[in-house]
C-alpha cells in the first residue's frame, strides 16, 4: 500500500488537476487509517469533478467529526476545510496552502496599506477597549423623507413634509457628529427627490448600524394627531400602521418573493437570523426613540408600530421611520413649522441614538 | 457517479473496513450482498441529495435508518435534507438523536448551533457552538458561525477574531473570505475588506456578492468606473440582482442629478436614461427626463 501510495502521490504532483488521481488517493490514505489525507483528496476529487459524489460523500462522512492530524502530511494536505486548489489564489495569499517550492510572496501595495490600517486599529482599540455587548452601533445614516417633487404631506397652511424631514434629519446630523466614534450619513442635504432604493442603498454603501427616517404624517381625520414610530416586519401591526406604510411606500412595485427550488441552504438560514436579529433590534431602537420623544414632545404618544416599509425592509440594519407629528392637524401643522419644534425634535433624536451607541441595550 | 461504478466494490469494502462513523455496518472482510446493496442505497441517496432531488433522497434516507437506526451518517443526511425543505423540527430530532449517540459528531452539533440560530435562540445556538469547539478545538466551522452571530451583532473586533481564527484552522471558504470583509467595513477599515473581497473574488469569481460590496468600497475610495465595472459585472452574471441595479441606478442618477445642477443638461439626460436601464421605475429618472423634455419643447 505505502507503494502504491507514493505512485499516486507522485502522480497528483505531476497532475495536480488530475481528479481520477485524487479520488485514488483519497481511498489509498482512508486504507491506511490515514484519514486527514484521505479528506484532502477527496475534497479536491470532489472540486475538480462536481460528478464524483463519492469522494463528496466521503468527504462528508469523514468530516462528521474530528480528524486527527498525522505527522507526514505534505504541505496542503492538513487542510481540512475547503481549500482551492484550482482557484487562481490571490497574489495577495501568504497562505499556508502554497505549495513548497513557490517563491515567497511579496506584499502588494494594498496588503502592505491593509497591514498598517490593522496595526493602527489595533493600537486603537488597545487604547479603547470595548467590554460591551449587544448590538453595536458606530455609523448611522439619517434618510430625510421625501424631497424636490415629492413634497409629502401638506398641512392646509401649506407646510411641507419634506422640508421639515429636511431640517430636522440635518440639525440632528450635525447633533450626532459630535458624538466621538459616531458617524453620521445623510441621504439627501437638500430639496431634490432621491428614490426610495437610493436611500437605502446609502446605508448599504457605508454598512451603518442604524438607518433613520424622518416623516410627518398625515390623515384625513383632521383630529389625529401625535407622534409615532415604525419599524420593519412582514406584516403590519395594524391596520393604520398598514396605511401609513402604504402611504410612504408609494407606488412601488414590489420585488416578489425569493424562493429557490433546491431547498434553502446554510447562507439562507443565517440571512434569515440576521434579519429578524435587525427587525428585533430595530424595534428595540423604535421604543427607545418614542420613549424619549414622548416624554419631550407636547405631541400625544400614539406608540410603536411595526409595518413592511419599503425603505426599512430593504436596509441590511436595523431601520426605524419617525412620524414626528401630523401636518392635516392644524396645532401640530404650526408648531412643526417652527425652528424650535423642529430642533428640539432633532435633539432628542440624537440624544437617544448617543445613548443607544454608547450604552448598548439593544 | 460515472467514475465511482467501476472501482465501486473495492472501495465499499474498504469503506465498511475503515470507518466506525458507518455506525452498525460491521468490519468484516467480505462484502455480503446485503451489504452492497445497502451501501449502494446510500450512495445512491447522497448522490439525489448533492443533486437537489430534496424529495427523492429523503425517501431513500428514511427508509435506511429504518434498518439502521444508529447510522449517523445517514441520519445526518436525513436532517440536513429536511433542513433544507424547511422541516426545522425533524431536523433537530434527528440531528439530536445523533449528538445523543455521539459526544463527537461535531455535524449534528454545529446544525443544532444553526438551527437553535434560525429560531432566534442566540443564546442556545453559542453553547452549541463552544460545545464543538471543546470536542473539536481546530473546527473552523464552529469558528465561523460564532463570527456570523457576532457580525450580526455588528461587534467587529469580535467578528474579525473569529473569522481570522476559522482561516488558521484551515477555512478558505469564499464565505469566510467575504464575511471577514465585510466585519471590516463596519470597524471602517476599508482597506483590509478590499483585500478580503479580493480574496473572496480569487476562489469564487461569481460571488455577486462580494463583487457589489467590493464596487462600494471602491466607490467611496474614489474609483467611481472600477465600482460601476463590477456592478455590471454582477448584471452580466444575474441580470435581475436587485442590489447592483439600485446600487448603478444611485450613482448615475446622482450624477444625472449634478450635472443638470450644473446646466448641463445633454449630459443629465444621458445619464438618466441610463438610469432608467438599471431601474424602469425609477421616479428621478422619469421626473427629469419629462422635465427635460418638457424645457426642450418650450425653448423651441
Ligand atoms: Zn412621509
Amino acid at each position: 500500500m505505502d507503494e502504491a501510495l507514493a505512485v499516486l502521490r507522485q502522480a497528483a504532483g505531476v497532475e495536480p488537476e488530475n481528479d481520477f488521481v485524487h479520488g485514488l488517493l483519497g481511498r489509498a490514505f482512508l486504507a491506511v487509517g490515514k484519514n486527514r489525507q484521505a479528506v484532502f483528496h477527496f475534497r479536491r476529487a470532489a472540486m475538480l469533478n462536481t460528478d464524483d459524489t463519492y469522494s463528496r460523500m466521503m468527504v462528508d462522512l469523514l468530516t462528521q467529526r474530528p480528524v486527527p492530524a498525522e505527522d507526514d502530511l505534505l504541505p496542503g494536505e492538513g487542510a481540512l476545510h475547503a481549500v482551492t486548489p484550482n482557484a487562481t489564489q490571490p497574489s495577495s495569499t501568504d497562505s499556508p496552502y502554497a505549495s513548497p517550492g513557490t517563491t515567497p510572496h511579496v506584499p502588494t501595495d494594498l496588503e502592505r496599506l491593509a497591514r498598517q490600517e490593522e496595526e493602527a486599529m489595533a493600537e486603537r482599540l488597545g487604547a479603547h477597549p470595548s467590554g460591551r455587548s449587544g448590538y453595536r452601533i458606530r455609523r448611522v445614516v439619517l434618510d430625510a423623507g421625501h424631497g424636490g417633487f415629492d413634497s409629502g404631506a401638506v398641512g392646509a397652511g401649506g407646510l411641507r413634509e419634506k422640508d421639515v424631514n429636511l431640517a430636522v434629519a440635518v440639525r440632528c446630523a450635525e447633533l450626532l457628529s459630535r458624538t466621538p466614534g459616531l458617524r453620521v450619513f445623510l441621504t439627501r442635504t437638500a430639496d431634490y427627490y432621491v428614490p426610495l432604493s437610493a436611500r437605502t442603498a446609502v446605508a448599504n454603501q457605508y454598512s451603518a448600524d442604524l438607518f433613520v427616517s424622518f416623516h410627518c404624517n398625515a390623515s384625513t381625520n383632521r383630529e389625529a394627531q401625535g407622534m409615532e414610530t415604525y419599524s420593519c416586519s412582514e406584516g403590519a401591526s395594524s391596520k393604520e400602521a398598514l396605511r401609513v406604510a402604504q402611504f410612504e411606500n408609494s407606488v412601488l412595485k414590489y420585488d416578489p418573493a425569493v424562493s429557490g427550488g433546491g431547498g434553502v441552504d446554510i447562507e439562507d438560514l443565517l440571512f434569515r437570523y440576521e434579519r429578524r436579529r435587525h427587525w428585533q433590534a430595530a424595534a428595540m431602537t423604535a421604543a427607545t426613540l418614542q420613549r424619549t420623544l414622548a416624554g419631550v414632545l407636547p405631541f400625544p404618544d400614539r406608540g410603536i408600530h411595526a409595518a413592511d416599509f419599503y425603505v426599512l425592509r430593504k436596509a441590511r440594519m436595523p431601520a426605524i421611520l419617525l412620524e414626528t407629528g401630523f401636518l392635516s392637524n392644524g396645532a401640530e401643522e404650526r408648531l412643526l413649522g417652527t425652528p424650535e419644534q423642529q430642533a428640539r425634535i432633532a435633539v432628542t433624536v440624537a440624544d437617544a441614538i448617543g445613548r443607544l451607541a454608547g450604552g448598548g441595550g439593544l | 457517479m460515472r467514475q465511482l461504478r467501476s472501482a465501486f466494490p473495492f472501495l465499499l469494502a474498504l469503506l465498511v473496513l475503515a470507518i466506525p462513523a458507518w455506525g452498525t455496518v460491521q468490519p468484516v472482510r467480505t462484502v455480503t450482498s446485503a451489504q452492497e446493496q445497502l451501501e449502494s442505497r446510500i450512495l445512491q441517496g447522497a448522490d439525489l441529495h448533492y443533486r437537489g432531488q430534496l424529495d427523492a433522497a429523503r425517501v431513500i434516507f428514511e427508509e435506511v435508518v429504518v434498518g439502521q437506526p444508529n447510522n449517523e451518517f445517514c441520519l445526518n443526511q436525513l436532517a440536513l435534507i429536511n433542513a433544507k425543505q424547511e422541516r426545522f423540527e425533524v431536523a433537530a430530532a434527528l440531528f439530536g438523536r445523533v449528538a445523543a449517540q455521539s459526544p463527537d459528531n461535531t455535524f449534528a452539533r454545529i446544525w443544532l448551533g444553526v438551527l437553535h440560530l434560525q429560531r432566534g435562540e442566540t443564546a442556545e445556538a453559542q453553547a452549541r457552538f463552544a460545545e464543538v469547539l471543546r470536542v473539536d478545538p481546530g473546527n473552523a466551522g464552529a469558528c465561523y458561525f460564532l463570527g456570523v452571530m457576532a457580525a450580526v451583532e455588528h461587534d467587529g473586533v469580535s467578528a474579525v477574531r473569529w473569522f481570522r481564527k476559522a482561516q488558521e484552522l484551515g477555512s478558505d471558504d469564499p464565505e469566510t473570505h467575504y464575511r471577514l470583509a465585510q466585519a471590516f467595513l463596519s470597524m471602517d477599515m476599508p482597506l483590509n475588506a478590499r483585500l478580503e473581497f479580493e480574496r473572496t473574488l480569487a476562489i469564487n469569481p461569481r460571488h455577486t456578492k462580494a463583487l457589489h460590496d467590493l464596487g462600494w468600497v471602491l466607490y467611496n475610495q474614489g474609483f467611481g468606473e472600477e465600482a460601476k465595472a463590477l456592478w455590471q459585472r454582477v448584471l452580466s452574471l444575474n441580470p435581475d440582482d436587485a442590489q447592483a441595479r439600485t446600487s448603478l441606478a444611485k450613482v448615475h442618477n446622482d450624477a444625472a442629478f449634478a450635472a443638470y445642477e450644473q446646466g448641463n443638461r445633454e449630459k443629465a439626460a444621458a445619464l438618466w436614461k441610463m438610469t432608467l436601464q438599471y431601474e424602469h421605475d425609477n421616479k428621478a429618472a422619469r421626473y427629469y427626463l419629462q422635465k427635460l423634455d418638457r424645457q426642450a419643447i418650450d425653448s423651441e
